[in-house]
């Protein structure tokens, strides 16, 4: 029905009293088209200040590579090491240390993002939590790969083996995904959990003690019986494993599994407590 | 148009938004934000709801554009229940009370970004973009950076946000707080033309100029309940009509006296005592004389008696007192 009206001014009006039976003349794309879309906007935005999300997962494992190399080599020459080269033990390591420097980046913008009613917009143009939460572990994916490339290209130019060359970059690469996506689910638990933008990079420094707490820097055999106990527990210690009979030695396809199964159950675990926090602070 | 009486009035041209006895108790909190809310507004007009801070505007706005859910009543927003998100939210646009933006985006990207979102074709989107540049004044500042805008200029491109995907309802919480003259101007503007396609749009202000200025229907809303509401002239009239007194010094205590012995309420002072104002009923509003008496009889004889009806102000100052 179409009805006419006067506006204060005196101007006739047309009122679509029927308004609202029209239907939104776009359709809005798929669930993961728009994914993608904000996972290019999170892309473009962690570009637009590098520092934290890019530069440090470069900076950091190759500081640390460099000077580890320099200071530890001797202990290759120990007896019951299990390599001849130093650089290749820690190679695994420091690969897999990647994810986990700057890892509270994206979960510290995301509380930001709530905080700020962008999240609310987002909601508003038809994205759910979980695209928001898919888009942002993806990006965790994506901001490490840079540093991936330059950390593995170095450890190979310092004698690092790589057993299938590409092959074993790319599922490195991959094992480093899986990694991150669990690792990174730790700080947006701590994240949504607490509201606060601060609380995940407080949880920063807590890339030291699961580095030391496993066998990335030191073989078993050389450390104290409660460290081997402890490092049972920690699950970088399976993804390191993953990681090294990837490089090399004798390769264990059981332990490759292991390191990726155990990435796989945190991930899960910590997504489906995550699911539940969000869904009571901010909705679905 | 709102509340059970007023909805009689809703003309038959269609209701935008209805709720009965909306309410929203948050977690922990023992009052309710908003407290059997029964609200109508009618298509194509412009709704404006008034209140204190605190009073339960924008939790109402949260509910009806589905962010929040309620605790109990119901709602429907253009025909569509607000539980069904995803039918409702294509529909509406939003531009809530903080200005919602990605900071390290351009005004450009962050409109195109979020047309994408919509389902716009890139030749589509192109197009908008620069006709909501050009409508809100952003060419200048269309490829910086958010984040090193105005507060002002940020608001302008948040409503530009709200009304980019063209939608048939648009929620617009204090949209014009921070800005300057101009960008005000500009956001009067759009919401005129709004109303001139038809298109309903619900606002809240604490700017009583912006009220009268933009708004078909008022409704006042104080402890999380609508306590007055109506067309926006109907309202301040309904608030009666007031005798202000504007004393040459502080009314002393016995003259106040007198004119409450006289029949006269008087419903407000000023901390100087200076200003009455008392208000006007069929039994005294031919007495005026008679006050003038008293004030005469007060050594306040070169007092000027103003009679007028309530303003906006003193209508919601009387509803929210």
């Amino acid at each position: 029905m179409i009805t006419t009206e006067a506006l204060r001014d005196g101007s006739p009006v047309a009122i679509n009293a029927d308004i609202h039976d029209v239907a939104p003349t776009h359709q809005p794309p798929s669930a993961v088209v728009s994914t993608l879309m904000l996972l290019g906007r999170y892309v473009k935005v962690g570009l637009r200040q590098p520092v934290f999300g890019f530069i440090f997962p470069i900076v950091f494992p190759t500081v640390l590579v460099i000077f580890v190399r320099a200071m530890f080599q001797r202990v290759a020459d120990l007896p019951g090491f299990p390599l001849t080269s130093y650089t290749a033990y820690i190679a695994p390591g420091m690969i897999m240390l990647i994810p986990m420097i700057g890892s509270g980046y994206g979960a510290s913008t995301l509380i930001e993002e709530i905080r700020s009613g962008f999240v609310d917009r987002l909601r508003l143009q038809g994205i759910s939590s979980r695209q928001i939460l898919a888009a942002k572990i993806a990006f965790e994916a994506i901001r490490i790969m840079p540093a991936g490339v330059i950390v593995i290209g170095l450890l190979a130019l310092l004698d690092a083996p790589l057993r299938a060359g590409l092959g074993t970059v790319c599922m490195l690469l991959l094992l480093m995904c899986a990694w991150s996506a669990a690792y990174s689910s730790l700080f947006y638990f701590v994240a949504v959990r607490t509201m606060n933008p601060q609380a995940p990079v407080a949880l920063l420094p807590l890339a030291l003690p699961v580095l030391f707490i496993s066998q990335a820097l030191m073989p078993t055999v050389f450390l104290p019986g409660w460290l081997k106990l402890a490092i049972q527990i920690n699950p970088f210690s399976h993804v390191v494993s993953a990681a090294s009979t990837l490089m090399y030695g004798h390769f264990d396809a059981m332990l490759l599994a292991k390191g990726f199964l155990v990435a796989a159950a945190m991930f899960i675990a910590l997504q489906a407590v995550i699911r539940i926090v969000v869904a009571r602070r901010i909705g679905a | 148009m709102s509340t059970k009486s007023a909805a009689a009035a809703v003309p038959d041209n269609g209701i935008a938004i209805k709720t009965i006895g909306l309410t929203k108790t948050y977690p922990g909190s023992s009052t309710a934000a908003v407290s059997a809310l029964d609200l109508t507004v009618a298509s194509g007009s412009v709704y404006c709801l008034l209140g204190r801070n605190g009073a339960g505007k924008t939790t109402t706005i949260r509910m009806l554009t589905t962010l929040l859910a309620p605790s109990s009543g119901t709602a429907e927003v253009l025909g569509v229940p607000i539980e069904q998100t995803r039918r409702l939210r294509p529909r509406i646009g939003v531009a809530l009370q903080e200005v919602a933006l990605d900071l390290w985006l351009t005004p450009r990207e962050q409109l195109e970004l979020a047309l994408a979102m919509a389902g716009w074709r890139r030749d589509e989107r192109r197009t908008r973009v620069t006709d909501l540049v050009e409508q809100f004044g952003l060419g200048t500042f269309q490829h910086n950076r958010i984040g090193s805008l105005s507060g002002g200029m940020r608001r302008r491109v948040d409503v530009a946000l709200a009304v980019s995907h063209d939608p048939q309802l648009l929620f617009l919480d204090e949209p014009s707080s921070g800005l300057d003259i101009e960008g005000k101007d500009e956001v009067w503007n759009v919401i005129t033309s709004l109303r001139r396609e038809g298109r309903t749009v619900v606002l809240t202000t604490h700017d009583m100029e912006e009220a009268v200025a933009l708004s078909d229907h008022i409704g006042i809303v104080k402890e999380g309940q609508l306590v007055s509401s109506g067309p926006t002239s109907e309202l301040t009239n309904r608030h009666g009509v007031y005798a202000y007194v504007h004393a040459p010094g502080e009314v002393a205590d016995a003259t106040l006296r007198r004119i409450a012995e006289s029949g006269f309420t008087v419903t407000d002072n000023d901390h100087s005592r200076k200003t009455l104002k008392l208000q006007l009923d069929s039994a005294n509003a031919t007495r005026i004389g008679q006050l003038t008496a008293i004030l005469d009889d007060h050594g306040m004889g070169t007092s000027r008696v103003e009679v007028r009806s309530t303003s906006l102000r003193d209508a919601f100052l009387e509803a929210t007192r």
